[in-house]
């Protein structure tokens, strides 16, 4: 018995699978319902190839035992064609629910896969607030080591301030040795009484100068703390209104999200 | 007793299809009859595989020539160690999601339309799964994949909501064009080797130039890989899934994607035991399965996508055993079957409880469940770990087989496959991780609670009397859905079925670690004799292989 299908047959099954699996790409139901069964049919043709050449029908007294055609391709080819007679049924009745929902039978993107993917539009957002929030920290410290630099040269003023007073008053003290051992006894009394009010003179203007530098520091160090907590709880605030709209962004944009997975809004393109 | 045995091979696909047949012949009237008859089914089914389990186990495969037609004319029934052990594994699962299902069906008030076409459907897809682990013919292997897939459309799409039928259509074409190419395979099989016997073929095939074997395995694995959503062919299966009802999600996720592990392992031992270039592609594709796989579940914010991200990247771990092509990766992926089928449906069925509890499975929602529902953090955690492999769970054993074996084989390829095992599992827990954090561990208020007994209206639920885009707290079809493809109900109750039936499933994991022993034991007997293939042989061609 010859063996060989026919080449018709050969070119049929690759023109009906061809034409098949081109509709199959299709995003219409109803199409790609056309692609199967033309791709079924096509499956079927090889299979029926798959068994030989044509021959008699595989009944004993009819046919020579030689010239049978062989009975099992036919039978698996009945079974598949039953198999695909039900689920086109399925999927044209998918076709007409699809239609019937929202007026066509185009298979949609899946909503959460396009939510995820623009999860990096969220990803954006989220790294330019971070980047903002970076160049805020940055404006914040270098006020801040502008403050202290101010607060060191203040410091140092009023040191060397002090210093002219320790050595004027250590001047008067080496004036009034000067004068004592200069002077006679009787004198001497009398250089003390008027040294003494000098220099307590010269020394509660001293005093009342450190203290005023003193509580002029004091008050300088006060402004300071006063400025730097002004400076933090502005930082802490713009911190948090840029917070609070990153997160109204972020709800916008869930919002928008949601609504793209609405139903009735469903493949329209953002 | 053991002449009986062979009577019981066909039980597990004839006592679902019969009684699905009933219960559509009863249809609504009597539905306490109607589930009492899917859960005797079911329950007999069990029975029948836990007695082929330990038959097969002590009197070596079984064998049933449908019709009474003579090897190798007729279709034949076999039943060696992995396919008892499968159709155990699977109508154990199949059970509990049956009564879960009942269970939700009775709290969402749905006994009617919806339920009366549920129930026989699934019994359908039970009849056939347990067909495509029975067979020993390749065309009655295609039989069974349309009758689980044609099934498992009808249940994908109940209810006929807008997201399930956007996902259904992706479901149905990729899952109808593996058909196709499966068809394509078998006809270029039949016509090379004159039959679609698959012990015949064993024998007829090696017979076969090697380009041409080559070539009709290459056909066959990638139609197969279609279905186990092996990693570049994986990507309708987080598409299509989570917006299937709780329980059907639970029982597709648990077992379609196996029945394609196991068609593989078939054609790898059985079909084409020689060493081939195949293997060495099979570990790149458990690799990348593994790796991207779980790489997609990071990004995720929803509890049931993130765990059908999971299951592919762990589809990986299965096909690196496969892939491994020695007596000790097989054994590791015939356990790593067994354990990953009864976790993932149980988180899967936990997902669903936690829509219930929450009205919403998205991270973004659910919240505070630790403090609100300490019984689903204990019912989460469980399987949860199991999954990620913390030892002494089950999971651990079975990454630890595979991997020990990976280690055995010693080559590059499979040092880096051992390390991108690791790598998943970690990554797996840090997943967990991060869904833990989020729906147990944040304080109730952070997430968008929904008000308890409340009914989340989906807008496009047809059949309600209220006007489209009513106030709905969550965007419309993001609201869970019930079987019907009704909104589901919240309360802080769980239904006792549903809880019952998680638990049960919760302990058959702990079970696997218990019992972890004895199942290490059948599953590596299980694979020296897939892997030598005389029993198989001898048992079903009369007269023995030397034929």
């Amino acid at each position: 018995m010859n063996d060989t299908p026919t080449l018709l047959l050969v070119i049929v099954i690759g023109v009906l699978v061809t034409a098949g699996v081109t509709l199959l790409l299709e995003r219409s139901l109803t199409r790609i319902l056309l692609g199967v069964v033309l791709l079924g049919n096509g499956v079927n043709l090889l299979i029926l190839s798959a068994g030989g050449a044509a021959g008699g029908p595989p009944l004993l007294s009819l046919t020579p035992e030689g010239e049978m055609a062989d009975p099992l391709p036919q039978a698996m080819i009945l079974t598949a064609i039953v198999i695909t007679l039900g689920v086109t049924a399925f999927l044209l009745a998918m076709a007409y629910r699809s239609w019937q929902l929202q007026g066509n039978d185009e298979v949609q993107d899946d909503a959460e896969d396009r939510r995820i993917a623009t999860g990096g539009e969220r990803r954006r957002l989220r790294q330019y607030i971070r980047a903002q929030k970076r160049a805020l920290r940055q404006a914040i410290r270098a006020q801040r080591m502008e403050l202290e630099a101010q607060i060191e040269a203040q410091d140092e003023l009023e040191e060397a301030e002090r210093a002219i007073l320790r050595e004027q008053i250590a001047q008067a003290r080496r004036d009034l040795d000067e004068r004592l051992e200069a002077a006679d006894d009787k004198d001497r009394e009398r250089i003390i009484f008027q040294a003494d009010h000098a220099q307590a003179a010269a020394l509660d203007e001293a005093k009342r100068r450190v203290r005023e530098a003193r509580k002029e520091l004091a008050e300088h160090r006060r402004a300071d703390r006063e400025y730097e907590r002004r400076l933090r709880r502005e930082l802490r605030q713009r911190i948090r209104a840029q917070k609070r709209q990153l997160r109204a962004s972020i709800r916008a944009e869930r919002e928008r999200l949601a609504r793209a997975e609405d139903s009735d809004m469903q493949g329209v393109d953002y | 007793m053991e002449a009986l045995l062979p009577y019981l091979v066909p039980l597990p696909v004839v006592v679902p299809l019969l009684a699905a047949g009933l219960k559509f012949a009863i249809g609504v009237r009597s539905p306490l009859l109607n589930q009492m008859i899917s859960v005797v089914a079911l329950v007999v089914v069990l029975a029948t595989g836990g007695a082929l389990l330990f038959g097969v186990h002590a009197y070596g495969p079984q064998v049933v020539q449908v019709g009474g037609w003579e090897f190798p004319i007729g279709i034949t029934l076999v039943a060696d160690r992995l396919s008892a052990l499968m159709v155990t594994v699977s109508s154990a699962i199949t059970l509990g999601v049956l009564v879960y299902s009942i269970g939700q069906g009775i709290a969402d008030q749905e006994e009617a339309t919806p339920l009366a076409i549920f129930y026989p459907t699934f019994l359908i897809l039970v009849a056939g799964v347990s067909n495509a682990f029975l067979t020993g013919d390749l065309f009655n292997l295609y039989v069974g994949f349309e009758i689980l897939l044609t099934s498992s459309y009808v249940l994908m799409t109940q209810g006929g909501t807008l997201a399930r039928i956007r996902a259904g259509s992706t479901y149905v074409v990729v899952s109808l064009l593996s058909s196709v190419v499966f068809l394509i395979a078998i006809a270029l099989i039949y016509a090379a080797t004159g039959t679609v016997n698959m012990a015949h073929l064993a024998l007829r095939l090696a017979e076969l130039p090697t380009e041409l074997q080559l070539t009709l395995q290459a056909i066959l694995l990638m139609a197969f890989a279609i279905k186990a959503a092996v990693f570049p062919l994986s990507a309708w299966l987080p598409d299509s899934y989570p917006t299937a009802p709780a329980p059907v999600t639970a029982v597709f996720a648990g077992l379609l994607t196996k029945v394609g592990v196991y068609a593989i392992i078939r054609t790898q031992t059985l079909l084409f035991p020689e060493d081939s270039v195949v293997d060495t592609l099979l570990l790149w594709a458990a690799l990348a399965t593994m790796v991207i796989g779980i790489f997609g579940a990071m990004a995720q914010t929803d509890i049931k996508r993130m765990l059908s991200f999971i299951l592919v990247s762990h589809i990986g771990y299965m096909v690196f055993g496969i892939g491994l092509a020695s007596v000790h990766g097989m054994s590791g992926a015939v356990f790593y079957v067994a354990h990953h089928i009864t976790v993932q449906t149980t988180l899967f069925l936990v997902a669903g409880l936690v829509e219930r509890r929450c009205g919403s499975s998205s991270l973004n929602n659910v919240s505070g469940l630790a403090k609100i529902s300490p019984v689903l953090g204990v019912l989460f955690f469980i399987p949860a770990m199991n999954l990620a492999g913390i030892p002494p769970l089950s999971g651990f054993l079975g990454k630890l087989g595979l991997i020990q074996a990976g280690v055995q084989d010693g080559s590059p390829l499979a040092y880096l496959l051992v390390g991108g095992a690791v790598a998943t599992s970690l990554l797996t827990l840090y997943s967990i991780v991060r869904l833990w954090n989020y729906a147990f561990w944040r304080a109730p208020e952070e997430g968008r609670p929904v008000a308890l007994g409340t009914l989340l209206e989906s807008s496009e639920d047809e059949s309600s009397d209220l006007p489209n885009g009513n106030a709905v707290p969550i965007p419309a079809g993001r609201a869970p859905t019930g079987i019907g493809g009704k909104a589901v109900v919240t309360s802080d109750v769980f239904p006792p079925l549903m809880l019952g039936a998680t638990v049960a499933l919760v302990l058959l994991g702990v079970a696997f670690t218990v019992f972890a022993g004895p199942l290490i034991n059948y599953s590596y007997e299980a694979a020296v004799e897939l892997t030598a293939r005389t029993s198989y042989l001898n048992a079903v061609i009369p007269g023995g292989a030397a034929q």
